[in-house]
């Protein structure tokens, strides 16, 4: 800015060395005379004018050669004063020009108006210019900065492209990049891994840290990672800091992204640079998490597993085939570091075809297994041939295969327990070893000396009352995990009932009363999305639940904080009909109608028509949901997704109780039992994880774990949805160096007006030229004319 | 346009180094463009015979061509008188100013007195020469025999403007002098006060004389041409002016016209011919004004 002052230069060459004029022999000089006085006047005015002219072609030269830049959101201002100043430049040379060549006054009068409306338009843009205390004028290129390299590192980057991973193709512009960023600047690498996001110590730490990234198959969002990478750039020590962001721009890794983003950059001045390395025309065929009808089968039985295949981009035929490994119990085992699993064996295959599709569709496939010997199988469904992306053309999957669950039947001597264990358990199956279902049941009897650990649920159905023992024993049950089905009826009493805390706790209310009722009086859902309920979403309101009328009930009231209707009656529809109750680490369900009441009775009036009813399906797939509801929680869930903590059930008296597990990366880790459970918190990676245990020899466990679908879906945000995320101008979108290069020059420093200002010079140089050229005509000291020769 | 024709143009004529050749291309150059001439009056010699017919007066009949044909000629416009001329030729030292032409006005109004005289002599006139800046310098008496042409061409030859003018008294002084009936055309820029050269020209119409005004400017004088700021000098009086010259050309071009409007106007009224000139025109027109002029007396 210092070259400002070569504006004196002009001056003190106007003023010392003043050119003189060419002189001329001129005969007729009698007819200039007579105008003479007005001419002295325009040339001096000409004369200041061309001094104006040359000290404005020195400061426009100066400013330029400056590099003026200013921020984009004051440029388009900075734009329109310099434009409107060019436009009042020439229109005041254009009127004093006029004024001078002594044309029609109006034209004078109306370039000075415009003069003077170009003047208050440029004092007014630079009022509200200066008015925004958050923008500056100048930046600096060469500025050391604070900068975040953010990676989406989740399963969609592996996401292959011209023999690259989407990952890494940004590992290597964020190599360039960083290798690019000002000396001293402060490098922070962050993917969507749990790691604290902190500044590299150096270049080469921030280069292995780009090298060593690897896809993250339990990401956190990226709004948590870009908010880590703003929490790190905070505390730079420089002004200007930076974001680079690499993604792929899936829609569904920006779900995250919310406005608030925005507004903390704004906030906080950090500019933001989103990478694009993503496939534009991604092409993909992706399995979903197999949904298995039961994870645990018994003998002789079988089981239904069925997903969808999604598909993006050219149409193609692919081959899904169906592989569930055999039994060997002496795998696996670590061979100088490889996992020895047992062999697959193939058990369907079917092919799918897809129509070319930018957005993506979806089929159906079903596979069903049986005839499984005992034990834990592992299993996997796959895609061959493979594609761009591989996280998704397997998917795992385990199912258990063993003995019925068995389950305590506790009721009175004359209650027929039919209506309850024929529904679950037919007796066809039961004599045919195919029901999923055993029972013992007690008549009267005491429960209290009875060890309940190694049934599978336990079922009160219309019992007599029980002594407060009984009741406290069922509530240590269910405390350490153990599940309690109570169907209360007739048998019970009210007093029975309030002679302990206990009841109240376990059950998860208090009884109130008995409830008398008319045939209006029905079974109708609460909670429509409770496990017990899912086989009525699909039927909505065509269960015919008011043909099976309720007459009585236990009124139960002052539900407990885990208590949860999951059905009420529907005269009053304050009353629960069927809750469940989670104590301790168990759950209780209770229903307030007894489900053992016959069609007719001969000393009283049933209390309901559940069981008995004709057509009585509502309640067949009822207590079935109810039955398994019960055994789920006491059994173990098999099949997991990455980021899940794993809980396996294990009966220390039945089986041992530390395992080895065998990750799918073949690492090996010890798993200890605690309080039954065998628990593994740190699942990273989809596959087939396997423990092993001795007792009398192996004994093998396991569970699958598949990634999260929404790394399967590839398709992109639009630029509009970016836009509305995190504003249309609050971000540089680059697709390769060279963007990057462009959008970071323009973040740090502006908007650059060196050219605009050199074609300004150009102009002043050339109205400067033209008025000196008029107005010193020739070079020649020399009189003019035939006369002086 | 023939070769000829081509020296009516000042920048043509230049590059003819003898005066009287100048003077001839300039008259036949003149003559030839003339083509069917409607000026047959004043020539002296035969012109032309054609028919008589009704209204034709009688006296012009040519009766040697009845006496040889039987029919009856007019012989048209014989010349029945000779007038006496006079170049008067302003000395002073703006007429040697030019600014971008190659003929200086003196130059100019030499070339065209040269192609007077030539035409003046071959017609049988007697021409005469006067020269003079602030009085009569050099004057040669009217002759019309053939060497007064040799004669006055070498006098115009060795001419120099220099030095201050005073036209009306030397038109004056010019007046006083001539005894008879001329006709007496004047070459200059009359840049000086023009009410005394009125009153001088008045003088020589008193007399008699008829008078034909060649006013002779530079091209730069009627245009003036300059660019920017202009440190501009009267050769005569030394006086100097800056002046920008792009805001003065409108002003000054109306002060030259209503200069020569003013002499136009004055010597209309006086009955004095005014042929306003500029070094860049032809010489045709000046020799045109002198015909038509020459024509009105016949």
């Amino acid at each position: 800015m210092f070259g400002g002052l070569l504006i004196a230069l002009p001056l003190i060459i106007h003023m010392a060395m003043r050119r003189k004029p060419v002189p001329q022999l001129f005969p007729a000089l009698r007819f200039v005379q007579q105008k003479q006085v007005s001419n002295q006047r325009t040339v001096r005015m000409k004369q200041w004018l061309l001094l104006l002219l040359r000290c404005l072609l020195l400061a426009g030269l100066a400013l330029a050669l400056s590099g003026p830049s200013a921020d984009q959101a004051v440029a388009g201002n900075w734009m329109v004063v310099g434009v409107v100043s060019v436009a009042v430049l020439l229109a005041a040379i254009a009127c004093l020009a006029a004024a001078l060549s002594e044309v029609s006054r109006h034209i004078v009068i109306s370039l000075a108006v415009m003069v003077l409306l170009g003047l208050i338009t440029d004092i007014f843009f630079i009022i509200k210019i200066a008015g925004d205390q958050e923008t500056n004028l100048i930046g600096d290129v060469d500025a050391a900065v604070g900068a975040a390299l953010v990676f989406d590192n989740s399963p969609r980057m592996s996401y292959q492209q011209a023999g690259n991973s989407r990952l890494a193709e940004a590992a290597e512009i964020a190599s360039w990049l960083a290798s690019q960023l000002p000396e001293s600047s402060e490098i922070s690498v962050v993917d969507r891994s749990t790691r604290q996001a902190v500044f590299s110590a150096d270049l080469n730490s921030t280069m292995n840290a780009i090298e060593q990234l690897q896809i993250e198959h339990t990401p956190v969002s990226l709004d948590a990672s870009l908010r880590s990478a703003i929490s790190v750039v905070q505390t730079s020590e420089w002004s200007q800091r930076e974001i680079y962001l690499f993604t792929d721009l899936s829609r569904a890794a920006w779900e995250s992204v919310d406005h608030e983003i925005r507004e903390t950059l704004e906030t906080q001045q950090i500019e933001l640079f989103v990478i694009d390395v993503g496939a534009e025309q991604p092409a993909n065929v992706a399995l979903s998490t197999p949904e298995i009808q039961d994870e645990f089968i018994v003998d002789s039985s079988g089981t239904e597993i069925h997903l969808d295949v999604s598909h993006v981009g050219l149409a193609t035929t692919r081959t899904v085939e169906f592989v569930v490994e055999e039994v060997d119990l002496t795998l696996p085992v670590l061979t100088d570091g490889v996992l020895q699993t047992p062999a697959l064996k193939r058990l369907a295959q079917q092919d799918i075809t897809f129509d070319a599709s930018e957005s993506m569709t979806r089929q159906t496939l079903r596979f069903a297994v049986s005839d499984l010997p005992p034990g834990i199988h592992h299993g996997q469904i796959r895609l061959l041939g493979g594609d761009g992306l591989e996280i998704d053309d397997v998917k795992y999957f385990t199912i258990s295969v063993g003995r019925p669950s068995e389950i305590l039947v506790v009721t009175a001597d004359d209650v027929p327990t039919r209506y309850f264990t024929q529904a679950i358990a037919p007796q066809t199956d039961r004599q045919t070893g195919r029901a999923r279902f055993e029972f013992t049941t007690i008549r009267n009897g005491n429960i209290t000396e009875r060890g309940l650990e190694r049934f599978a649920t336990v079922v009160l159905i219309d019992p007599l009352p029980l002594p407060t023992e009984a009741w406290q024993h069922l509530a240590d049950y269910v405390e350490q995990g153990g599940s309690l089905g109570v169907f209360i009826g007739p048998n019970m009493t009210l007093e029975n009932l309030s002679q302990t805390e206990v009841i109240p706790a376990l059950l998860g209310g208090t009884i109130q009363r008995l409830w008398r009722s008319d045939e209006r009086n029905f079974l109708e859902p609460s909670a429509a999305d409770h496990p017990v309920l899912s086989d009525f979403s699909q039927l909505q309101g065509s269960v015919p639940w008011a043909q099976f009328p309720v007459l009585r009930y236990w009124q139960m009231e002052n539900l407990g904080e885990r208590a949860q209707t999951i059905m009420h009656f529907s005269r009053e529809t304050g009353h629960p009909a069927l809750l469940e109750n989670r104590h301790g680490e168990g759950t209780v369900m209770t229903m307030l109608t007894p489900i053992s009441e016959p069609l007719r009775l001969e000393n009283r009036t049933p209390w309901n028509q559940l069981a008995s009813g004709n057509d009585n399906w509502p309640y067949f797939l009822l207590i079935n949901s109810i039955a398994d509801t019960l055994v789920a929680n006491r059994e173990s869930k098999l099949n997991y997704q990455v980021g899940d903590v794993v809980t396996l059930r294990n009966d220390e008296a039945q089986f041992p109780a530390e395992y080895q597990l065998f990750t799918p990366t073949a690492d090996l880790q010890q798993v200890q039992t605690v309080e039954n459970r065998l628990q593994v918190s740190f699942i990273p990676t989809p596959g087939a994880y396997r423990l092993k245990g001795q007792q009398d020899g192996p004994v093998l466990k396991g569970f699958a774990v598949n990634s999260l679908e929404a790394f399967s879906d590839l398709q992109r945000l639009e630029q509009t949805q970016l836009d509305s995320k995190l504003g249309q101008d609050a971000y540089q979108l680059a697709r390769n160096q060279e963007d990057i290069s462009f959008g970071v020059r323009q973040r740090r420093i502006g908007q650059e007006f060196f050219s605009l200002l050199i074609l300004l010079v150009i102009v002043l140089f050339v109205l400067e030229h033209l008025m000196a050229s008029r107005f010193y005509a020739q070079d020649s000291t020399e009189l003019s004319g035939e006369g002086a020769s | 346009m023939s070769a000829v024709e081509s020296y009516l143009k000042p920048e043509v004529i230049t590059q003819i180094k003898r005066l009287d050749l100048r003077a001839q291309f300039v008259v036949k150059g003149f003559l030839q463009g003339l083509h069917a001439s409607p000026f047959q009056g004043f020539s002296v010699e035969f012109s032309e015979h054609r028919r008589y017919s009704y209204g034709d007066d009688p006296a012009d009949i040519d009766w040697l061509v009845y006496a040889k044909t039987d029919k009856y000629y007019v012989k048209k416009f014989e010349a029945e008188t000779n007038i006496t001329g006079y170049i008067a030729m302003d000395l002073s030292k703006s007429m040697g100013f030019t600014y971008r032409q190659e003929l200086t006005k003196f130059d100019y109004s030499i070339c065209l007195a040269a192609a007077l005289c030539y035409l003046m002599i071959h017609q049988q006139d007697p021409v005469g020469l006067v020269t003079f800046d602030e009085k009569i310098r050099h004057c040669l008496p009217p002759k019309s025999r053939r060497s007064q042409l040799s004669n006055v061409l070498s006098h115009l030859s060795q001419l120099k403007p220099d030095g201050q003018t005073d036209i009306a008294q030397s038109l004056g002084q010019l007046a006083a002098m001539l005894k008879q009936r001329s006709l007496i055309m004047v070459f200059s820029d009359f840049l000086t006060d023009s009410p005394p050269v009125f009153d001088s020209l008045r003088r020589l119409r008193h007399g008699g004389h008829d008078v034909i005004l060649f006013h002779v400017l530079d091209e730069s004088e009627v245009t003036f041409p300059f660019d920017g700021v202009v440190e501009l000098q009267d050769p005569e009086s030394e006086d100097t002016l800056v002046v920008e010259a792009d805001g003065f050309r409108q002003g000054y071009a109306e002060q030259v016209s209503a200069f020569r409007d003013e002499y136009k106007s004055e010597c209309q009224t006086i009955g004095v011919d005014y042929v306003p000139l500029d070094t860049s025109m032809q010489f045709d027109r000046a020799l045109m004004e002198y015909l038509l002029s020459r024509r009105s007396r016949c």
